[in-house]
């Protein structure tokens, strides 16, 4: 049974484990950092424990640890390693030391046995390997092991021993010469003599089972045995080792006919993050389904609905199989067809009923792990996405399929085009390969067939599959069944699902640049947002900006993807989930069926904001929307888009057009203003985009590639010598009823942006409102081109931008084209966009443009306010032109007419603005760095960048806030409490480059790290509060490095290792720099002033306050005859006088400085305990190394209650035990074994191992001392717990075991505190009960006490 | 260095992974092996082995967090060297369990260690984050209340109680589920 303990420990999930082992980490870390630092400051009062303080003697540890891995470097360094256990390191029960070197010769040799337990009771099963081969030796009594269901995972260590898998495996043998077989192939022997491999029906009704799983690319075989008691892998490493991995799995729901017909499948039913595998046998109507990590019921839930419904069964003529490489098909006498939709519907309605959702994991790799390692390392630059459908039926046909939504194309390939694009798959390569058409299936989609697509470029027919991607086939002619066509690979499936919810990665192919776009059908209605993400995968390739800038572009192939969710929604629909995420933070995109709607949400929840219409501007690649019936749905190219409000931009609403239509006629040829004709290049076509103003006329803006050419006739022939000039265009295109009408032709750059570094001048700006009559604003601006070359000025070009409904610049009018023909060197980085700046008076408009490039690009700005008199906006400040701004930053001071924002000269400029006269002035100019009353956090500015900085900060977790949905305002979530601290799940603590941020619900608290000397307290905090040092409610200054703080008000807290600890003393203000001005003269007549020194670690000042009265703990020094050898620590009690002033009370305690180690000075600081006890602290004072070489500790403990608070025992023992093995007992005597009743001091000190002492102290004399082992239980003193006391008795709490994991019971030992004579009594666990601080019991006499802990 | 950048370097093959993750996480795994082996040369030899298995197993190995993979790999060649240090004293441990944990030979309380592991994890799944922490960092990494309670932030007592109600819980969740417990 220990073992069974032991491995059901082992199988504590990895995800639990990491947590906490991270939050260790960190503490580990800044226990470290602490360290160092206390290191290099060589503190001259710093106590060192002696040798056998456990932090002292690791840190020899810690170097030992650094030798031996710097050994460890040049072992390897060398050449060759001796690797123990280098197998499973995740097996505890691995006791195997493989040994073998790191070169192609590896050997290993090893023996093993395995305790095998089934039904009857142990068997043990002995299994010997070493190189090369491979023996089972099942003992015979196990007969059942021959009733073995098979199940296959993943893809082929080889092209030739997964044929043979399947050959075998599908031929209708034996499985196990199938294992046999592909093993051989690999140069292993299979020791079948004594075969298991009768695959009879021999089975019990539990039966077992055998899962031959087998992984691509990473030269493994696992083979798993489960039966009803056990379960593990035999998992091989390339030849030379051989891994045992107990596996968690539920076997005894497996059963098969014994037929072997047993498909292998890759598939896997994903449930909350957990794989469900799927088996099938043909000629069985079952289908089987096993699960790691599901419960039982689960997949007996799921099983029963599948077995027991549905024609799979009732005919006996389909036989369900989900294919090895995800689709799904039906073979009917081994021809295969597409199931039928009352099938696939049964399937569906059994696995949704069930809360499963299918994912087919298409690459037949260990899906999240693998996948993203291909991911990676393709360096995600979109050619990694290999997801076809192929595979070979059991009569050995082969077929490639196109999943589309509710059925599939089914080709039939030849065995040479399989293995082609077999291989082609793993290689992630386009490619080609001749197929039959079996069938294809008009996919309909609301009425929409969508099955095939003429391409007008290549003259060729496409198939198009929402699921499946585009695949082109090579023909003049739209293909028919029976027709041989080469299908070309075009469209890379990234992920399949046959519940069709897909999203389809676009890559390169035949010149055409897609690759960028994300195409997402658009299917069905949604309703409500139950959604149940199951699962996620990788695609694309994005890139950002940054907020500040626009122009930085992440290096998208090492750290930034985007990974989404596929999902169904409660209501039947679908929704695709897909984001960009860098590192841990993400920004989401939702996706649903629902016609014509897209949910955009930025942040980490999923709370949906309907109608939402904006996109975190984060990005600087779009992504189009197609309908099904190949109408551009939406396309957006972020980065071009110019915002309506910081980092926003409108999406627009569901007009659609033809872009074909859009394309052959209005842009086969073009001609500009200058009379130069273009033609189109066609294989240059660049992206669409459509902006829908919300009028009832729409824009489309498609932007193309054109070239004028020396000689329209053969050019295509010459076209590198043929072509003069290739030129970007942008053409805005307004649709009025069925026409379309050119509206105006931009050149732009090869990303749709129209302008080059032009700085531009509002020239006009006007009040519009549309036929909603929505007010909107047209912005005219004049530019001047290209100011760094020739200074020549274009007056007339003027844009108009429409805000707020879409912020986009309509380009209206360009006169001087010729501006535009310098060979496309024009910067990309123009930038122009409007925000809505909220004032206290009202609002104003603020119209920034960029200017310049890289270092010298900045930002101009323009303000206007609204005139009722014209109804125009009117130019704020007479024509006050702001700039140059470094970035387009437009901050606001709440609650004033104040607008500020960064100057280029490193430093900020603030304006008042009057919007009744239209007047500005400047109110503040600082060209340096951020001075004191600038924006000390803006928390509508979050970015993705200081998102990232927050959640990397000291303490990751627990999280301090989350990204408002459907913005870009970072919401502060803070733990509503007065006193916190690290082990509070809601409080934030992290700092980004700026500061440190500690949150809580609606407060922060903010220390810049440019002046770590003082802390910013701000109250009401609330999303989008943009925060300056004005603002705060109050500042605290730090009396030593960001540890102890106070306020000019008295309060005081200290910022612990891990905790924040804040305290308002608001009823006892006191000047707190008073405290160390205290001189005093004791009773030797030796006067005492403040040393300098406030520091805490090591003494320093501490305070507590409780009512009125106050103690204090203070580092003094002989005033005489200054210096470290003449300090002492004092304790003080002080009240504060009316006038404000300190009243110090003559009782104080010295402590000698040469042995005290002031331990910690705690208040209450939980508040549970506070609310039942009233105010106590006390002071722990840890003494070390007295002459004696022995370790003392003592508590002072003070305050009962409110009314009597000193009633204090002092307490000064002696502790000989140390750090011994065990418990630290001088930690647990200061913590939880100490309970305090009266004068009398109750302590539980365990002298040794074996025994256990209830030390009592009466006014810190020792009254006596029990040893509550023997007397109670002789066995519980292995565990106490805790000690309680109520007001008469103390409770110590044992449990009869704790290591390893033991659910033992409690056991309650009371005395009599107030008796002479202390003896304890065990009494019965039924008269305890919890409480939330603590227990309460029933006494003898029936009365119950309240026991608790000030601890 | 973050985790993803020393899994690369890993997978990379660089040295340069061992040192960094010695820099960032021995300390830890030596913490997790002294509270198993309680011996330094032990921990010494255990955390050397450990990163030889970190090694190995990476790549192909992909772990979602390192330093809980990195800290299960201690624990386990903790474990198992501590089987092998000092088995006697293993067994007696485990002799006390054997007043608590189900007899084997009794239909009822038949039970394996996947399902027990199962039910442990669902049992976690039910607690608070803080809670389970302690949990495993006690159960699992054998770590001592001081430890749990420096790097958690919590008190000792707090972690005793938080510990002691957990056991009572799991005894709970496991007597609901036929385990007797």
């Amino acid at each position: 049974m220990k073992e069974r303990w032991d491995e059901a420990i082992n199988k504590i999930d990895e995800k639990y484990i990491a947590e906490a082992a991270e939050t260790h980490a960190k503490h580990v870390k800044k226990q470290l950092e602490i360290e160092q630092f206390d290191a290099e400051a060589s503190h001259p009062t710093e106590y060192r424990p002696p040798a056998e303080h456990p932090k002292k003697s690791r840190k020899g540890l810690w170097i030992g640890i650094c030798s031996a891995a710097a050994a460890l470097v040049l072992c390897i360094v060398g050449g060759s390693i001796m690797l123990r256990g280098a197998d499973n390191p995740l097996n505890p029960n691995d006791t195997t030391d493989v040994t073998y070197e790191t070169s192609d010769t590896e050997t290993a040799e090893s023996r093993d046995t395995i305790d095998i337990y089934d039904k009857d009771g142990v068997i043990e099963f002995n299994m010997t390997y070493k190189q090369g081969e491979i023996k089972f030796t099942p003992p015979e009594q196990v007969p059942w092991l021959g009733n073995q269901g098979l199940v296959g995972e993943a893809v082929d260590v080889s092209e030739d021993v997964r044929n043979t898998f399947v050959e075998e495996l599908t031929g209708g043998d034996y499985y196990l010469k199938g294992i046999e077989a592909a093993l051989s192939a690999k140069g292993y022997q299979l020791d079948t003599e004594k075969s298991y491999c009768n695959v009879s029906n021999e089975g019990s009704v539990y039966g077992s089972n055998m899962t031959l799983l087998y992984v691509n690319g990473d030269k493994e075989i696992i083979i798993n045995f489960g039966t009803t008691d056990f379960n593990f892998n035999y998992h091989f490493i390339g030849k030379q080792a051989l891994r045992l991995e107990p596996t968690s799995g539920i076997s005894r729901l497996w059963s098969h006919d014994g037929n072997g017909m047993i498909s292998i499948s890759v598939g896997g039913l994903y449930h909350k993050g957990v794989p469900y595998y799927t088996a099938s046998v043909a000629g069985e109507t079952l289908c089987y389904i096993s699960a790691k990590g599901c419960t039982p019921e689960e997949v007996a839930e799921l099983l029963g609905r599948m077995v027991c419904r549905g024609p799979l069964q009732e005919t006996g003529i389909e036989a369900f199989d989900i294919e090895r490489y995800g689709s799904i098909g039906v073979y009917n006498n081994g021809n295969v067809a597409p199931l039928s939709d009352s099938t696939i519907g049964l399937f569906e309605e059994a696995l949704y009923e069930s809360s499963f959702i299918p994912v087919y994991n298409l690459t037949g790799v260990d899906y999240s792990e693998q996948t993203l390692r291909l991911y990676e390392n393709k360096d995600c630059k979109g050619d990694y996405d290999v997801l076809d459908i192929h595979f070979q039926d059991v009569t050995g046909k082969y077929y490639y399929s196109i999943t589309a939504d509710k059925a599939s194309v089914y080709f039939e390939i030849s065995e040479e085009s399989y293995n082609t694009l077999s291989s082609r798959l793993r290689d992630y390569a386009p490619g080609t390969f001749y197929a039959t058409i079996l069938e294809y299936i008009e996919v309909s989609v609301d009425g929409e067939t969508h099955y095939n697509y003429s391409d007008p470029e290549i003259g060729n027919y496409y198939v198009q599959s929402n699921a499946g991607g585009i695949y082109y086939i090579h023909s003049d002619e739209r293909f028919e069944i029976g027709d041989s066509v080469e299908v070309c690979y075009w469209g890379g499936v990234m992920y399949s699902n046959p519940m069709q919810v897909n999203l389809i990665w676009m890559r390169k192919a035949y010149n055409i640049e897609l690759d960028d776009s994300v195409l997402i059908p658009v299917g069905e209605k949604l309703e409500g947002f139950d959604i149940d993400i199951y699962d996620r995968f990788f695609f694309g390739k994005w890139a950002y900006a940054t907020n500040d800038s626009y122009e930085k572009t992440i290096d998208y192939s090492t750290d930034f993807y985007l990974r989404g969710y596929c999902g169904r929604l409660e209501n039947g629909y679908y929704f695709a989930r897909y984001g960009m995420a860098i590192e841990e933070s993400e920004i989401y995109f939702i996706h649903t069926t629902y016609p014509n709607e897209m949910y955009v949400f930025n942040g980490v929840n999923f709370e949906p904001q309907q109608e939402s219409d904006t996109i975190k501007m984060n990005t600087r690649q779009g992504a189009r929307f197609i309908r099904p019936n190949n109408t551009v749905y939406a396309d957006y190219r972020l980065e071009n888009i110019p915002l309506n409000k910081a980092g926003e931009i409108s999406l627009c609403n569901q007009m659609g057009y033809n872009f074909d239509e859009v394309y052959s006629s209005l842009f086969a040829n073009f001609t500009d203003d200058s009379g130069k004709e273009w033609m189109s290049s066609l294989n240059d076509r660049a992206y669409v985009r459509e902006y829908c103003p919300g009028t009832n006329r729409w824009y489309a803006r498609i932007y193309l590639r054109y070239i004028t050419v020396e000689s329209h006739e053969h050019w295509q022939e010459n076209y590198d010598n043929n072509v003069l000039e290739a030129q970007y265009f942008l053409h805005t295109i307004i649709r009025e009823g069925d026409s379309y009408v050119l509206a105006s032709s931009v050149p732009c750059d090869e990303f749709g942006k129209v302008l080059p570094d032009a700085q531009g001048m509002v020239s006009q700006v006007e009040m519009i409102e549309d036929n909603d009559s929505n007010q909107m604003y047209n912005v005219y601006l004049d530019y001047c081109s290209t100011p760094y070359k020739d200074e020549q000025m274009i007056s007339d070009i003027s844009l108009r931008i429409s805000y707020p409904r879409d912020a986009v610049i309509h380009t209206t009018h360009i006169s001087s084209p010729g501006m535009w023909s310098d060979g496309g060197s024009h910067p990309k980085d123009f930038e122009m966009r409007l925000e809505k700046v909220e004032l206290a008076d009202g609002d104003v408009i603020a119209v920034l443009h960029s200017a310049g490039t890289g270092e010298n690009r900045s930002w101009f700005a323009m303000f206007y306010g609204f005139d009722e008199t014209s109804n125009l906006l009117r130019l704020m400040g007479d024509g006050f032109f702001f700039g140059e701004l470094s970035s387009p930053e437009i901050i606001t001071k709440r609650g004033s007419n104040i607008v500020t924002f960064p100057n280029t000269e490193g430093g900020m400029e603030s304006y008042e603005f009057d919007i009744r006269s239209f007047r500005v002035k400047e109110v503040e100019y600082r060209p340096e760095n951020m001075p004191e009353e600038s924006i000390l956090m803006d928390t509508s500015r979050a970015d993705v960048n200081s998102y990232r900085s927050f959640i990397t900060g000291w303490h990751t977790c627990p999280f301090m806030g989350r990204w408002a949905d459907g913005s870009n305002v970072f919401e502060i979530s803070l733990y509503n409490t007065e006193m916190f601290s690290y082990a509070d799940p809601c409080l934030g603590w992290y700092e980004d480059n700026n500061g440190y941020y500690m949150c809580g619900e609606t407060r922060l608290w903010y220390i810049s790290k440019s002046d770590e000397t003082l802390m910013y307290y701000f109250e009401d905090v609330k999303s989008g509060d943009r925060l300056t040092a004005a603002d705060c409610t109050k500042v605290y200054r730090f009396v030593d490095q960001l540890t102890n703080f106070y306020s000019d008000e008295g309060e005081m807290g200290y910022i612990g290792l891990l905790d924040f600890c804040y305290r308002s003393t608001s009823d006892i203000p006191i000047d707190i720099e008073k405290l160390f001005d205290i001189e005093f003269t004791d009773e030797n007549g030796t006067r005492w002033v403040r040393t300098n020194d406030r520091s805490v670690d090591w003494g320093g000042m501490y305070r507590v306050a409780v009512n009125n009265r106050n103690a204090c703990m203070l580092k003094m020094q002989n005033a005489d005859a200054p210096g470290e050898q003449n300090m002492k620590y004092f304790s003080f009690y002080f009240t504060k006088t009316e006038d404000g002033d300190l009243a110090w009370e003559d009782e104080h305690y010295s402590f000698d400085m040469s042995v005290a180690y002031v331990n910690k000075v705690r208040s209450d600081l939980a508040t549970d305990v506070k609310a039942l006890h009233g105010n106590n602290f006390t002071i722990e004072l840890s003494f070390y190394n007295l002459p004696d070489e022995k370790s003392y500790y003592a508590v002072r403990r003070m305050g009962r209650s409110d009314a009597e608070y000193l009633n204090e025992a002092e307490l000064l023992f002696h502790n000989d035990v140390g750090y011994a093995s065990g418990y630290n007992v001088i930690a647990d005597i200061g913590n939880a074994y100490t309970a305090q009743v009266g004068n009398r001091m109750f302590v539980l000190h365990s002298k040794d191992t074996d025994d256990l002492v209830l030390w009592v102290f009466e006014n810190s004399a020792e009254i006596g001392s029990y040893i509550i082992g023997d007397v109670i239980y002789t066995e519980i003193y292995r565990s106490p717990v805790t000690m309680y006391n109520s007001d008469s008795h103390v409770m110590v709490l044992f449990n009869d075991g704790d290591m390893p994991l033991d659910l033992g019971n409690d056991h309650y030992v009371i005395c009599d505190a107030l008796s002479a004579d202390i003896i304890p009594v065990e009494i019965s666990a039924d008269r305890v009960t919890d409480t939330d601080y603590g227990y309460s019991v029933v006494m003898d006499d029936g009365s119950v006490e309240e026991f608790v802990t000030a601890w | 260095m973050d985790d993803k950048n020393i899994i690369e370097l890993f997978f990379a093959r660089s040295e340069q992974a061992l040192a960094e993750t010695e820099s960032k996480y021995g300390r830890l795994c030596s913490n997790i092996a002294y509270g198993i082996l309680s011996n330094c040369e032990d921990v010494e030899e255990c955390v050397s082995t450990s990163y030889v298995k970190l090694w190995n197993a990476i790549p192909p190995k992909r772990p979602d967090s390192l330093c809980g993979y990195l800290c299960m790999i201690v624990r386990n060649t903790a474990l198992t060297a501590f089987n092998r240090i000092s088995r006697r004293s293993y067994e007696e441990q485990y002799d006390e369990l054997a007043e608590v944990i189900p007899d084997n030979d009794t239909v009822e309380s038949r039970f394996d260690s996947n399902q027990l592991g199962e039910y442990i994890n669902g049992y976690l799944g039910t607690l608070p984050r803080k809670q389970r922490e302690v949990f495993v960092s006690r159960y699992y990494f054998n770590m001592t209340i001081c430890e749990i309670a420096s790097g958690l932030g919590l008190s000792e007592n707090a972690v005793k109680t938080r510990l002691s109600r957990t056991r009572a819980g799991l005894r709970k969740y496991l007597n609901e589920r036929g385990v007797v417990v």
